[in-house]
């Protein structure tokens, strides 16, 4: 649990930007759609990941 | 002391880096939102716990029913969870769908506190005269 | 009558103390208002609640706050637990039949997992990996087998028609 993990987030959202952007400029638009698409699920599984854990810590702090 | 720095320091950051990815990717702003939300949960949460405990105590000392401590409990849980759960839905833009979780967590709320309600009726009924 | 005044007393002021406490740490949204309601309900059952002995009412008060009435087995704690008894078992009478010069011998139990109280139904031995090392008793296959019988039901009950041998 850290600040790490922000700026993960936004490194990965810079790359996938940036990638997403030359795949586009140099007409390989489906690979570029791929790429944002790949960025996407592996911020989403990190985000899924950290609200699982926040979910479970309240279930026993409030011993549902 | 150190705690509080790291509060400030995160909600800044989160601030500044959905700043920066907003242009470029909207989706990606909502995600850095949402992990530094709660990379702070995160954080006081064993000061929650603390809090929690003393009202234990509390309501050891002052002869209260120790089930109303569950009931308490699972109401302050049930009201955090559709916090988090209706603000993230709203942060998405989805406001329809946060107010319905708003509304089910309402009404599990409303199932749990029904007996208080009844009950205190029954009393008033009883001590009327009939 | 003192005593159960000083009682009412110290009830109410530990729940308006507990009251003002939960509103600080309530999240601020809609949910806010809507616990406070609730909270407030909660004080005027506690206001109320050593009223009826005044006036010698008999009211049943004894199970006012209790919501735990309805009790399920939570299924899935149950398989975990189960699963992980079993696996324990498993390693046990594994560990043991290694002590006794027999290596590499793989043992699955099958057992009624969803149930509470876990019924073994039989035992499966695999032997097709077996090493016999030196302080083994026996080389003959089914002296081998009638010893890791044995060993089986030192640990476990259950009948040698159980213990099943696929090798």
């Amino acid at each position: 649990m850290d600040v790490e993990i922000i700026f993960k987030i936004a490194a990965i959202g810079l790359l996938t930007a940036v990638v997403g952007q030359i795949l586009k400029q140099t007409g390989k638009e489906e690979i570029s759609t791929f790429a944002t698409l790949a960025g996407l699920v592996i911020v989403l599984v990190m985000v899924l990941n950290l609200i699982g854990d926040l979910f479970s810590t309240l279930k026993t702090i409030f011993n549902f | 002391m150190d705690i509080i720095l790291k509060i400030v320091s995160i909600g800044l950051i989160t601030c500044l880096a959905t700043l920066v990815i907003r242009p470029l990717r909207n989706d990606f702003a909502i995600f850095i939102g949402i992990a530094g939300g709660m990379i702070i949960i995160f954080l006081v949460i064993n000061y929650f716990t603390g809090v929690l405990s003393s009202f234990k105590d509390i309501i050891s000392y002052t002869g209260l029913n120790s089930n109303l401590y569950t009931l308490l409990l699972k109401i302050i849980g049930i009201g955090y969870l559709l916090e988090f759960t209706a603000g993230i839905c709203n942060e998405t833009g989805n406001n329809s769908l946060g107010d319905k979780v708003l509304l089910g967590g309402k009404l599990v709320i409303m199932v749990m506190a029904m007996p208080i309600i009844t009950n205190i009726l029954t009393i008033i009924m009883g001590l009327l005269p009939k | 009558m003192l005593t159960e005044l000083s009682k009412w007393i110290l009830s109410i002021a530990g729940i308006i103390c507990l009251s003002v406490l939960i509103e600080l740490i309530l999240p601020n949204g809609q949910m806010n208002r809507y616990i406070k309601g609730i909270l407030s309900f909660i004080i005027v059952l506690v206001i109320i609640l050593p009223l009826p002995k005044l006036v010698n009412e008999k009211v049943n008060l004894d199970n006012i706050f209790d919501y735990n009435q309805n009790i399920e087995i939570d299924e899935d704690y149950l398989y975990q637990l189960n699963l992980d008894k079993l696996n324990a078992l498993q390693k046990q009478i594994e560990d043991k039949i290694t002590s006794y010069g027999y290596k590499n011998v793989s043992i699955y139990i099958s057992a009624d997992i969803f149930d509470k109280k876990m019924q073994i139904k039989a035992i499966n031995v695999d032997l097709s990996h077996l090493v016999i090392t030196e302080n083994a008793e026996h080389n003959d296959i089914m002296k081998i087998k009638k010893d890791i019988s044995k060993i089986i039901m030192t640990c476990i009950e259950i009948n040698e028609e159980a213990i099943l041998y696929d090798s």
